[in-house]
């Protein structure tokens, strides 16, 4: 269990932080981590605020208008060259995407 | 009288009666922004030569007669959220800073169709997450007003640039009052439409729920104007709606006789700026004055809208930014395997916000917390719509404060609980999908100018446009001058 600065328990720990930090693929430094919990944890303590609210049987809202799928003729359409949609690729061999390897070598 | 002081509307009639040129126009502007931005930096990007080309060829058409548009040769600059073909698309961040927008959003192709220059591409801050613009990782713009404070945000750039009088209008995002909430500091008119009234085709997502393209001008009429140039259907956007809209500039004229005006309840008892309390109980005088029924209304939830707002709008971008990998485009930062690319291109592209932003909306994302944090702030946002739904029966607009004080100084808040209050009166209209806009009104004993916040039921911009139309007419008349410094 942490504890902040106050002395009072933490909603929110710092293997929690480095746990999303791994799901977020996000390094943090060492010496960010301590503070990030702090942040993120009075950050939290303000939303408990919501626990005030009932809101028992309650729909919750996906969206701010109401929506329906929009369905559409499945006609063919213009699309970008393959040169346009790669051209902002760090790395681009032969109109591919290249990346590190993913797999392990047997 | 110099072009670059001069509204949308003043240059579009000069334009139009062959007094000036379009060209005259954007060198105007193209000068300013030479003379002021180093000072103030509005821009990202400018954009001189293609606007001067655009100037050249809207002056053609003109001769021609064949006007694409009212506003055909008005100049304008857009924020750096906006895909603007083959131009750079920063959104303020390292990530994008050296991506080029393979195409143009909606509401680019809508200013290009009434043949508008583009100036250039504004400062924000880091993906629209901010409310000073001190989070764009790629440069500083200060507020022409004063230039020891911030714009506001996270359309800063867009703000500052048409009150230094770089730009006559201009084009920014609004998630959570990162259009009004600037417009406010820099004493401009800003709108915010009905979620679904203005194509995101286009605008950089950030909380897609909540996302909608806005306007900055230095009076209501051109606001007006230019939501109607942008607005309506589009078939790239599901959330588009079909409908086009009504004819908004219209109403800024009409008048507010027998409109019913509401006001928040003990709204006297919020920590507002004495400055900022005067101007509220000086427009509810004016309006009363000028034929509008001034009721007191409540909504108790209003005090829970922040909590909501921060909790969706954290999850959302969590998931929206996830796309940013160094695979496609964007930062990439070389690493040993694919997943330890990802993750030094998103620890280097992305800044401390950003990723603040991202943990805990992986956070409140994450399994045994969804239920007690993002569905929970979904039912309260339920209950906020319905609030609302319910108070529009008894008012056609609601008054408040845009913001609470007038533009902060730099590093004044430092904590970002402090930073997200200052969204208090302007995230409610995000989460329930409703048009809403600030316009200047009064100044603070600093004289900065204060914004009010005028909020209207969905799909109803021309009800808040009336409002807006008799407290504008009021300004004018004491200060006799525009929302440029």
């Amino acid at each position: 269990m942490t504890f902040s600065t106050k002395g009072v328990f933490l909603l929110i720990e710092r293997r929690d932080v480095e746990r999303m930090a791994a799901l977020a693929h996000l390094h943090l430094k060492e010496s960010d981590i301590q503070q990030i919990t702090l942040e993120l944890d009075s950050i939290l303590e303000a939303v408990q605020a919501l626990n005030l609210v009932v809101t028992d049987g309650v729909e919750p809202m996906n969206h701010a208008v109401p929506l329906e799928n929009r369905m559409r003729e499945d006609t063919e359409g213009r699309n970008f060259p393959v040169e346009t949609a790669t051209a902002n690729g760090p790395h681009v061999v032969q109109g591919y995407f290249r990346v590190p390897r993913i797999l392990e070598e047997e | 009288m110099e072009l670059h002081t001069m509204t949308a509307g003043e240059l579009a009639s000069m334009l139009e009666k062959g007094e000036i040129s379009s060209v005259d126009a954007v060198k105007s502007c193209l000068d300013h922004i030479a003379a002021r931005d180093q000072a103030v930096g509005a821009f990202l990007t400018v954009l001189a030569e293609q606007a001067l080309q655009a100037a050249e060829q809207s002056d053609t058409r003109r001769r021609e007669g064949r006007a694409l548009s009212l506003w055909d040769g008005v100049p304008i600059a857009i924020k750096d959220n906006l895909a603007l073909q083959g131009v750079r698309n920063t959104c303020g961040s390292k990530m994008l800073e050296h991506y080029i927008a393979p195409y143009d959003a909606h509401v680019v192709t809508k200013l290009k169709q009434a043949g508008m220059p583009i100036l250039g591409k504004t400062n924000m801050d880091e993906f629209a997450m901010g409310s000073s613009t001190e989070f764009s990782a790629l440069q500083v713009t200060r507020n022409p007003w004063d230039v020891e404070r911030v714009p506001g945000g996270s359309s800063g750039g867009s703000a500052a640039c048409v009150a230094a009088g770089e730009a006559p209008w201009a084009l920014g995002s609004d998630t959570g009052g990162s259009v009004r909430e600037p417009a406010s500091f820099c004493g401009l008119v800003g709108i915010k439409p009905t979620y679904g009234r203005v194509s995101r085709y286009g605008l950089v997502a950030f909380a897609s729920s909540l996302d909608q393209v806005g306007t900055f001008s230095r009076t209501v009429s051109d606001g007006a104007a230019l939501l109607s140039a942008i607005a309506g259907s589009d078939a790239k956007d599901s959330t588009s709606i079909p409908d086009a809209g009504p004819d908004y500039a219209s109403a800024v004229r009409r008048g507010v006789q027998g409109l019913r005006v509401g006001v928040l309840d003990g709204w006297e008892q919020d920590t507002v700026l004495p400055s900022v309390a005067a101007s509220m109980q000086e427009a509810t005088a004016a309006l009363k004055r000028a034929g509008a029924e001034v009721t007191t209304v409540s909504l108790n939830l209003l005090d829970k809208a922040i909590e909501t707002y921060y909790l969706i709008a954290m999850a959302e971008a969590s998931s929206n930014l996830a796309r940013y990998d160094g695979v496609r485009y964007g930062l990439r930062v070389d690493g040993t395997d694919a997943a330890d690319m990802f993750r030094r291109t998103r620890s280097e592209g992305f800044g401390q916000e950003v990723k603040r932003r991202i943990l805990l909306g992986t956070y409140v994302l994450s399994a045994g917390y969804y239920d007690a944090y993002y569905k929970k702030a979904q039912q309260v946002r339920t209950l906020i719509r319905s609030q609302f739904a319910q108070m529009f029966n008894d008012v056609d607009v609601l008054l408040t404060p845009t913001t609470a004080a007038t533009a902060f100084r730099f590093g004044e808040k430092q904590d970002p609980l402090q930073m997200y209050q200052t969204d208090y009166y302007t995230v409610p209209a995000n989460l329930a999908g409703l048009p809403a806009m600030s316009l200047p009104f009064g100044r603070c004993e600093a004289g900065l100018p204060i914004g009010l916040q005028l909020t209207a039921g969905a799909l109803q911009e021309p009800v808040m446009l009336q409002a807006a139309g008799v407290l504008e007419q009021v300004e004018q008349d004491r200060r006799g001058s525009y929302g440029a410094v």
